[in-house]
């Protein structure tokens, strides 16, 4: 590993300074997680670290009626276990709980998980169906985006230079609705997402009155199935019509063959878990629990 | 028996290693500093195949702190670290023909300024096709690893090896049924804790190399070749060692004689620590193979012939090949009774990564076939696997499918397969999820598709080298003035419980309890050449000679008891508090009347008085294993230790997915001279059997290694691991100390096929190669559609 300079700033407004000055000889580092193992692989060469840890303000889960503020530095194993985040989005703390090791975990940050911009990430397909956005600081002034805008290509995102993550926002996800991941990894831990589908659904009466499904792993950033989303706007939910959406689904998914799956394997993949959560929303959606 | 109750033998004593390895007090070779120390890193072949036109390091050499950069022109000796056939060099001279091949090596002040200094050297190549396929390396006009054949290749093929017993064809003829199957058990990686690491000295005469070795041994005849220096002149020392598994047995060798070179010339220590990437690149596997298996039956059952071809890929380099080779021979048609035979065998060289020693060496990938088959034949004939074993397996008495008789072993595999199925309940669970397959069949609820299996496999294991000629050992024991006792062997601790296990044997010996007994490390200037510590040897074999050392370094004690008791005989009995005593062998006092019982010497007295009478309390053990008959024939194994694991799975049909949920193992060790040591064994090997079976996956493209990190060659988490249930069978051995055979392997060996058995059961079809990954049932499954 390169020397670096590994700087402490104790406000945003420092931070964002420093990112500034150095450029892109300077990368932010919350958990360091991904970071350390780029930099000992020696895949990112740079002379500067900007630390987060001093900073206030940005470790704490908190709630503005039923909407859910994460602060940056939430480490995965606090997402995993926060009662606030359970109640109303569960499948956030299983698809933290679902990730790495429990070292790794008490490491890692949700900051870090979305801002990495890793394809397989297991936080953002479930953010993406809760319809969260982020809030992005450059010192100056603070921008809101929606998880579905924030990322571009396997480790781009829309933050410029200068710009810091700070918080993760989870609107109200509202009543008759049910959020459900699926992750199907090759071993039971320390394992990146072959795939990874979060479906939400909305029910009214006996209809469905609207769904999303958001998929990972299969595409350069987590993508919404939007064909198959709008198959299930105002449906009369049954097996066939969950199975028509999970094969379109699949035919939606844009994945690679690489050493942890062949393309077609995760198009498979992605019918069988977009299925298998489709039936647990529903179920869960009409009060079926899970 | 009660005069000849066991004192620490066969009792589940804590490790004597315990506590050093809990609290990291344990020296292990990356806790080694010293002074002035220099660091060293290879530079790796950039091709599989190619001519070195020229290695430019002027560049490298410039940076501040590089000290010296090594190729193949400084090596002073032989330039040459293989162990049988002495095709693999210490630095690639005009050709690379693999990945792992060092090029060069930068020695230099620091780990950083020598991983630097290695992008820095920039090498020429003239690159030449490859060969990747072992059945296309036997094509007449492949590429050639080692054109010229000086290693008593022809072509590539670097060995063949095979028999025939009986009459093959006309047992085909004679069987009602013929069940013929292609089997592709792959690669695995040792995965091993601590990456490989050594840390040479030398003041330009001697050498001294301490690391993380299997077979100090070994590593002393590559360094003494390398640097044509006397093996006098040479020290090895073992440090502790964070996991083998075989994968530290010959690949050393390179790494040290690298090393050492370095220190050697420039007379200063040298470190080398290999990266998980390095490590995985460079270091042997298992070997993968293509197994061609015919099995012919009568329609009652009765295995008539067997005809297997097995096709292994070497890679670049023989490391213990032609001996892994030897093995799958011997036991390729598995643990039956079965009058005509014959099996042939390719080891192949290819451009891929070279294969070597690993935990059952050739063993599980031979089981994977034959265990296999026994599944496929049970179900063309409808009948009860278990059953179609009983009836087929060979024992006391009988002759193996290669030709040895049983006339000292085989009791021993009947009862594991009995105690197995009994313990899990094989007749129940196979009938009960049988039912529940068939209703699911007929399911279509929104829920997991699922479908149960149990499967089984039974196996011998040849215990200890391998004839013709025997396997031998020696041991030292001294018992010093207050009785303590110091043990020496060649044989190491490298996590498996050696240390302990040879602490009870010569503790039991001598007749005193375990804490008196210190087993040094291997140090190869003061222990002897016990031969390596591999194959399951041990505990029957070091563990032997390690008890006749013992026996004789305590021989002038036991004579002053008797002379003091009036007896021809003593034995040692250990009063509560610890303290040992001689008695007369028949008297019939349990420990806990010691202290009344008048016919009895204190150990120490009789340690004090020997020494007074200036008698010599030094042993020196030596055995053979009764390999040699006494008609002049060999026995392929001089005993064989046998097992029965059975494994119980969940499949998901949609996704292939398979999940085990228990392993039933029952192993026969001849003694469990630590039953606690036993079932760690027993357990450890499972597991990583386990893994072999069903997920670890050596992912290959034209001799490049895809997956390089632990990250994505996935070998089994606590939370992949099942219930496991071990058990313990004892067929006492002749030969071994207190009766005991060897367990490092054959905790293994049979575990991958059981899993495939079980995975067969609940899908209703074979995954014949491993691992039985999600995507490759997923594949089964679909293409059976």
């Amino acid at each position: 590993m390169r020397d670096f300079i590994i700087h402490e700033p104790d406000n945003i407004g420092g931070a964002c300074s420093l990112l500034l000055e150095f450029g892109t000889q300077a990368r932010i580092i919350a958990g360091g997680t991904d970071l350390l193992v780029d930099l000992k692989q020696h895949n990112i060469e740079i002379s500067h670290l900007v630390s987060l840890a001093k900073i206030g303000g940005l470790k704490s889960i908190t709630t503005i009626g039923d909407e859910i503020r994460i602060g940056a530095l939430v480490s995965l194993n606090e997402v995993a276990e926060s009662l606030t985040v359970k109640k109303r989005l569960r499948a956030l703390c299983k698809a933290a709980a679902s990730m790495a090791s429990k070292q790794i975990r008490n490491q890692g940050t949700i900051g870090g998980n979305i801002a990495s911009a890793v394809p397989s990430a297991d936080l953002p397909p479930a953010l993406l169906a809760a319809g969260a956005h982020v809030i992005i600081t450059s010192g100056e002034s603070e921008r809101k985006v929606p998880m579905s805008n924030f990322f571009y290509g396997p480790r781009k995102t829309v933050l410029a230079v200068g710009e810091i993550l700070t918080q993760v926002v989870i609107p109200s996800i509202g009543k008759k609705t049910a959020i459900i991941y699926k992750k199907f990894k090759l071993r039971g831990a320390n394992a990146l997402a072959v795939a990874s589908v979060a479906t939400r659904i909305t029910v009214a009466g006996n209809l469905i009155k609207e769904g999303r499904i958001v998929l990972g792993a299969v595409a350069p950033v987590p993508m919404i199935a939007e064909l198959a989303s709008e198959m299930l706007a105002g449906q009369i939910p049954s097996h066939n019509l969950f199975f028509r959406v999970a094969e379109a689904a699949a035919a939606e998914a844009k994945p690679i063959s690489d050493i942890r799956g062949s393309r077609e394997y995760r198009k498979e993949l992605i019918q069988v878990l977009t299925k298998q959560s489709l039936d647990e929303a529903f179920k869960r959606a009409t009060g079926g629990g899970d | 028996m009660t005069g000849e109750e066991l004192l620490v033998v066969g009792k589940p004593l804590r490790r004597v290693d315990a506590l050093d390895k809990v609290t990291g007090q344990g020296i292990y070779t990356g806790d080694l500093k010293f002074p002035d120390m220099l660091h060293a890193k290879v530079k790796r072949s950039e091709h599989a195949h190619a001519r070195i036109l020229r290695i430019e390091t002027s560049e490298a050499e410039s940076l501040p702190g590089v000290i010296r950069i090594f190729t193949s022109k400084d090596v002073p000796g032989e330039n040459n670290v293989g162990v049988i056939v002495p095709d693999q060099p210490v630095f690639a001279e005009d050709t690379v023909r693999h990945y792992g091949d060092a090029v060069a090596m930068v020695v230099a002040e620091s780990e950083d300024l020598v991983r630097k200094a290695v992008d820095l050297i920039k090498v020429d190549y003239d690159v030449m096709p490859g060969v990747f396929d072992p059945e296309e390396a036997m094509l007449p006009n492949s590429p050639l690893v080692h054109p010229d054949g000086k290693y008593g290749n022809e072509g590539n093929v670097l060995s063949k090896m095979g028999y025939e017993k009986g009459d093959v064809e006309k047992g085909f003829r004679d069987a009602d049924i013929i069940v013929e199957e292609e089997y592709r058990p792959g690669y695995q990686e040792h995965a091993f804790i601590e990456t490989e690491r050594c840390i040479a000295t030398s003041d330009g005469r001697n050498v001294t190399v301490y690391g993380s070795l299997q077979c100090p041994f070994y590593v002393r005849d590559a360094v003494a070749g390398a640097l044509g220096i006397p093996r006098a002149r040479i020290r090895i020392i073992q440090t502790a060692i964070g996991g083998a598994f075989g994968g530290k047995e010959d690949v050393p060798s390179e790494l040290c004689a690298r090393a050492a070179l370095a220190a050697y010339i420039l007379r200063r220590p040298v470190r080398k620590i290999r990266s998980r990437e390095d490590s995985i690149v460079m270091h042997t596997k298992r070997h993968p193979m293509i197994i061609r298996h015919r099995l012919g039956a009568t329609r009652e059952g009765e295995l008539v012939a067997a005809r297997v071809e097995i096709i292994s890929d070497q890679g670049a380099y023989c490391s213990v090949g032609k001996y892994v080779q030897k093995r799958a021979m011997v036991h390729a048609c598995g643990a039956y009774d079965i009058p005509n035979s014959k099996v042939d065998t390719s080891f192949v060289y290819t451009n891929n990564i070279l294969t070597g020693a690993f935990r059952g060496f050739g063993g599980p990938q031979v089981a994977v076939a034959s265990e296999l088959q026994m599944d496929e034949l049970a179900r063309r004939l409808g009948m009860d696997p278990l059953k179609l074993r009983l009836k087929n397996i060979v024992e006391k008495g009988g002759i193996t499918a290669k030709g040895q008789n049983l006339d000292n072993c085989g009791k021993g595999l009947r009862e594991c397969i009995e105690k197995a199925a009994n313990v899990s309940q094989w007749d129940e669970k196979r009938d009960a999820y049988e039912k529940f397959n068939e209703k699911m069949k007929h399911s279509s609820t929104g829920t997991l598709n699922i479908r149960k299996g149990i499967g089984m496999s039974s196996i011998m294991y040849g215990v200890a080298l391998g004839g013709p000629t025997p396997d031998s050992a020696t041991s030292t024991c001294q018992i010093t003035e207050d009785g303590s006792v110091i043990i020496t062997t060649g044989g190491t601790e490298m996590g498996q419980g050696a240390k302990t296990v040879l602490s009870q044997i010569a503790a039991e010996a001598v007749g005193v309890p375990l804490h008196y007994v210190t087993i040094l490390d291997a140090d190869t200037s003061i222990v002897q050449n016990s031969g390596p510590s591999v194959a399951s040897r041990i505990t029957p074999v070091i563990g032997e000679a390690t008890r006749r050392g013992a026996k004789e370094a305590v021989s002038e004690i036991s004579n002053l008891a008797c002379k003091l008791l009036g007896v021809n005989r003593v034995r040692s009995v250990i009063a509560p508090d610890g303290t040992p005593f001689s008695v007369p062998a028949d008297a019939m006092v349990k420990k806990a009347d010691i202290d009344k019982f008048p016919d009895k010497v204190d150990y120490h007295e009789l340690v004090r008085s020997c020494y007074g009478e200036a008698k010599l309390l030094l042993g020196v053990g030596f055995c053979s294993t009764p390999t040699l008959l006494e008609n002049g024939e060999y026995r392929d194994y001089y005993t064989y230790s046998f097992a029965c694991h059975i494994a119980e799975v969940e499949v998901d049909m949609d996704t292939g997915r398979v999940m085990v949920k228990k392993l039933t193992c029952a192993n026969d060790v001849g003694k469990a001279i630590n039953p606690q040591t036993v079932e760690g064994q027993i357990e450890g090997g499972a597991v990583q059997g386990m893994g072999y079976g069903l997920m670890e996956e050596l992912v290959t493209l034209n001799g490049r290694i895809l997956n390089p990190s632990l990250v994505d060659y996935h070998i089994p988490t606590s939370l992949d691991a099942p219930q496991i249930t071990p058990l313990i069978i004892e067929e006492h051995d002749s030969f071994g100390p207190y009766g005991a055979k060897g367990i490092g392997e054959p905790s293994l060996i049979p575990t991958p096929a059981a899993v495939l058995n079980a995975v067969g059961h609940a899908i209703g079809l074979a995954v014949r190669k491993t691992p039985a990954s999600p995507e490759n049932v997923w594949r089964a499954i679909r293409d059976h559609r």
